[in-house]
């Protein structure tokens, strides 16, 4: 185990218990080439990541493409096989889990998808959607299963007479209702939001994140809530861990994410949003540069090809995560 | 529906909004949503047939096959004889077409009306395609998704399966099992058409199986729990389906041209069994006579119905295209 | 130098300062289910070398608006009417050929995805060089050394080298810089933008945006920028023009309207966007969603969603009338 995880367990034992703890998590991507098909490297989209989630908690996880905050998300409800590392869901290892064990334990980690239209089968009814995760875990009464599905669409706001319609018949917020009531059918303890509002116009943003805290609070949902947009995530998260190139870069408070980032690559995020308020003159960061390959990252700090502050010793030496305030932990030799 | 002062209030007031459970928000928005859903929009089923009316070779192609499907059900009823029971009939030995049911298209060397090969011929030949153009789907959905789905070695391994049924010469080994077996019955036909021609259906499934895995909506039905085998054939197979019908169909119209050309190397179905191809078979020693009935009759049939199962095929290859978008 | 922008000034005078103006543009598409009005009698203008930004959510009709500029809209939609002049000239009564010209050179435009607006199969350098190839009379060689340029001044590293590579060599930031070269290679009047960093991650935006400005006051460009984010346009336009079912239905300054919106849209777009520092607040919301664009309603199209809405909202529709004493600002609403 890495200080890091240890620091962050330490302090989330202290506020209560942990629903999910992620330790050193690594997934990689193996890169075929040549004729035969063979692994000639690896994408590193998750290089050794380690964070937890209480009960009820909101966390946020924020990056730009590329950063494996997605890998993140499907690695913990088992889509992605991880290549390293831990997942504890109640204490308990499921990374190791196989068969019908893994089949019970997916009842308490749902997942939501950005894409509305990819993610909802077009060739089934709505009420199949949702109720299937009803039938393969034993709900084997269609009448049952109907009157399950008819009461989560009026939880997502839709109507119930609804269920025999099929997806193309829908508006693209209509349609991540249907895939919130999937994932709400289960009643998970864990739901991991994958970037679900990124792909809806700004009007119905607003009203599906209403809908979730909205649902957060009556089912007592835990959410891993993973977007590209930090003002969707300061808004949803009760804390945020900002990625890079498949590490963590800073976890903190979101309040205190915001009022005071640390690390640059943070800094710079924030800067770059551009904010509908003409009264506001702020100072913008422009990084230079891509995002580097994970393929092969930078040496030491994997920020350091892009940052102002970048010395010689980011180049030799891999910043740890550390505590630099009470609950604000960056990754930076300067922060 | 619900009361508008309630909408406003919930939408843009400017002080500290009050919280709202729920059902209540949901109710609000259940409204005001209807309205976008109160019109239906078209089904899949509609917007298929308004592509496939527009295909007008594919309407001509549809009615012609519909009229040969007819005449395969009733052939056997209307037919003037059957061949057992006409035996050599030396009263009309290549006779020209006549006005009369029997002689309508002219006779054989046997005697034997030309109408009866036409008719019964009907049916063998839809039989023998659609059956074996069943086997060879069914066979071929099978590898098709499982190669697909799994990819990895699981897929290189019946890949290369499938390259050698693939690189087969066709024709000859089916003229091999078909003599070796004895030929005879259309379901021995049928047994070896599907067993040997299901490799470029396989191929085709497996393409599309490839690109279906990595949909969202597989993923979400895996992080339910649903089985492997569920999500192959219940989720990814209805979404494959168009790909499925198209090759059946052009599928049917191959296997009914294979069927007449074994017959017409007589290593396919054998009398009493009737087929178009058996006419032709019959006809290629004796046209040299003059006799064209006994070749063209049958001859025609089969370029009709294998012309208008390949239009029907087109019209739905575009009216059942999934990437053409639609309006919506 | 200083006598070649006497002369322009000059022309600017003579063209009283616009550049673009739009009248009534109505651009209509045939679908299965009926005729959509994608853009609805649309009216604007843009003086020269100004910033206008067009936001609204999708389906609200601003890309269409963007492509009947340009007329490359294409079947089954056609321009149903309006009048679009351009300097002196009606665009929508020039020859295809006239057009032609005008395409690339006087007005030019950079499309959201960097992946699919460029040829895989040749050079970058050459497809800027063939870009101004089409409308100079210059050599390959000359065409080369102005996409060299170019590169430089859309801050490209090291253009000599880049302007040989394909473009699966460069990121999406980077081809988006090449689309904003190309765009840029004849020196037009009019640059339109149609959500130009939508499709990138933030700091890349952020990189395109800066871009986008620097150039704006280095090149006497009139820039329009089509986009969903209104922070976008905050940021990068003077004016902004707010969309909604195909009509225009506010238009003023980016100060004014974004401190004090008229149109009920606007003022919601506004309040439901998260930002920084409104924490554990309720999201406002705008109920509902855009209407079906085969089935508007009958009045203001926003009538169903609005919560000021009134009985004359249901029946008629608002005209986008001036407000203010000046005069600087126009809303489509019968609250005014």
């Amino acid at each position: 185990m890495t200080i890091e995880s240890e620091a962050i367990q330490q302090h989330s034992d202290a506020n209560g218990n942990l629903l999910l703890d992620v330790r050193d998590l690594k997934t990689y991507y193996p890169i075929l080439g040549g004729v035969l098909r063979r692994r000639v490297g690896w994408v590193k989209a998750v290089d050794g990541v380690s964070f937890s989630i209480k009960s009820g908690e909101t966390l946020g996880m924020v990056g730009e493409s590329g950063c494996g905050k997605s890998t993140i998300g499907r690695t913990v409800v088992r889509l992605v096989d991880a290549t390293g590392g831990k997942v504890m869901f109640e204490g308990r290892d499921i990374l190791s889990l196989r068969g019908q064990e893994l089949k019970r334990m997916r009842r308490n980690m749902q997942i939501i998808f950005q894409d509305p239209y990819a993610s909802l089968n077009p060739r089934m009814p709505v009420g199949d959607i949702i109720g299937e995760g009803l039938m393969v875990h034993g709900m084997k009464s269609r009448k049952e299963r109907e009157e399950r599905v008819q009461y989560y669409l009026e939880v997502v706001g839709l109507r119930k007479e609804y269920v025999r319609r099929y997806p193309h018949e829908f508006s693209g917020g209509q349609r991540q209702r249907i895939g919130i009531a999937r994932a709400l059918a289960l009643r998970p303890k864990l739901v991991v939001c994958d970037e679900p509002v990124s792909a809806l116009d700004v009007s119905i943003q607003s009203q599906v994140l209403n809908l979730l805290s909205d649902l957060q609070k009556e089912f007592g949902l835990t959410y891993l809530f993973i977007a590209h947009d930090l003002s969707v995530v300061e808004y949803i998260s009760d804390r945020v861990v900002v990625m890079y190139l498949g590490k963590v870069a800073e976890v903190a408070d979101s309040e205190r994410l915001y009022a005071n980032p640390k690390h640059p690559y943070t800094q710079a995020l924030l800067s770059a949003i551009p904010i509908p308020d003409p009264t506001v003159k702020k100072q913008r960061i422009v990084l230079h540069g891509d995002v580097p390959s994970p393929i092969n990252p930078p040496s030491g700090c994997r920020f350091r090809t892009r940052c102002w502050l970048a010395q010689s010793i980011c180049a030799e030496q891999e910043p740890q995560l550390r505590q630099v305030e009470s609950g604000h932990w960056a990754a930076c030799h300067f922060a | 529906m619900q009361d508008p002062e309630l909408m406003e209030t919930a939408v843009l007031s400017d002080q500290e909004p009050t919280p709202i459970a729920p059902s209540d928000s949901s109710r609000m928005l259940m409204g005001a949503e209807d309205d976008q859903l109160g019109i239906r929009q078209l089904s899949q089923m509609q917007l298929f047939w308004i592509r496939f009316r527009r295909h007008k070779v594919a309407l001509v192609g549809a009615v012609i096959l519909a009229f040969f499907v007819v005449l395969a059900i009733i052939g056997p009823y209307i037919s003037p004889e059957t061949y057992e029971g006409s035996g050599w009939n030396p009263v009309a030995l290549n006779w020209a077409p006549q006005w009369s049911w029997h002689y309508l298209m002219g006779t054989d060397a046997n005697g034997h009306s030309i109408l009866m090969y036409v008719l019964l011929g009907a049916r063998t030949s839809l039989e023998v395609g659609v059956l074996s153009a069943f086997v060879a789907t069914l066979i071929g959905i099978l590898v098709g998704a499982v190669s697909g789905y799994f990819g990895g070695w699981v897929d290189a391994v019946w890949m290369r399966i499938t390259d050698v049924f693939l690189t087969l010469p066709f024709l000859p080994l089916v003229i091999l099992v078909s003599a070796y077996l004895g030929g005879g019955n259309a379901y021995i036909i049928v047994a070896i058409f599907g067993f040997l021609g299901w490799s470029s259906v396989a191929r085709l499934i497996r393409s599309y199986y490839l690109t279906l895995r990595e949909q969202e909506f597989v993923d979400a039905a895996r992080a339910v729990g649903v089985s492997h085998s569920r999500i192959m054939f219940r989720h990814i197979l209805p979404n494959a389906l168009s790909p499925v019908i198209v090759s059946f169909t052009l599928a049917v119209a191959g296997f009914i041209v294979g069927e007449a050309a074994i017959d017409f190397l007589t290593v396919g179905i054998r009398p009493p069994s009737v087929s178009w191809g058996i006419a032709l078979a019959g006809a290629q020693n004796n046209l040299i006579l003059g006799n064209w009935w006994w070749a063209f009759f049958p001859g025609v049939c089969l370029l009709l119905v294998v012309l208008a199962i390949n239009f029907l095929g087109d019209g739905l290859r575009d009216a059942l295209d999934v990437r053409a978008k639609t309006s919506e | 130098m200083s006598t070649e922008i006497s002369q322009h000034e000059l022309m600017q005078e003579t063209h009283n300062g616009r550049l673009l103006r739009v009248e009534g543009l109505r651009t209509y598409f045939k679908t299965m289910d009926g005729i959509v009005k994608a853009v609805d009698g649309v009216s604007f203008d843009m003086p020269e070398g100004s910033s206008l930004g067009i936001v609204g959510e999708s389906g609200c009709g601003k890309s269409v608006t963007s492509l009947s500029i340009m007329r490359l809209v294409e079947r089954p939609g056609w321009i149903a009417g309006g009048r679009i002049w351009f300097h002196d000239k009606d665009l929508l009564h020039l020859p295809e050929e006239q057009m032609r010209q005008i395409r690339g050179d006087d007005i030019s435009m950079v499309f959201q995805e960097p992946m699919t607006s460029l040829n895989p199969v040749y050079t970058l350098g050459d497809q800027v060089a063939e870009v101004v190839r089409v409308h100079r009379k210059v050599s390959r060689k000359e065409a080369m050394n102005r996409a060299i340029e170019l590169f430089k001044l859309v801050g490209i590293p090291s253009p000599e080298r880049r302007i040989k590579d394909y473009p699966h060599n460069m990121s999406g930031g980077m081809r988006q810089r090449v689309m904003i070269a190309m765009a840029l290679a004849n020196d037009p009047d009019l640059l339109i933008l149609d959500e130009p960093t939508t499709a990138l991650d933030v700091t890349i935006q952020a990189q395109i945006l800066e871009l986008v400005k620097d150039l704006q006051q280095r090149v006497n460009t009139a820039v329009m920028l089509i986009t969903h984010d209104l922070g976008v346009v905050t940021e990068m336009s003077d004016r902004i023009i707010v969309m909604y079912a195909g009509r225009v239905v506010e238009d003023g300054d980016v100060l004014s309207v974004l401190k004090d919106p008229l149109h009920p849209y606007t003022k919601g777009l506004l309040a439901s966007i998260p930002s920084l520092g409104k924490k554990n607040q309720r999201l406002n919301v705008i109920a509902g969603a855009v209407p079906n664009p085969l089935r508007m309603p009958q009045g203001c199209k926003f009538a169903p969603r609005c919560p000021y809405v009134m009985d004359v909202c249901r029946n008629e529709e608002p005209e986008l009338l001036t407000q203010g004493e000046h005069g600087e600002r126009k809303v489509r609403c019968w609250l005014y």
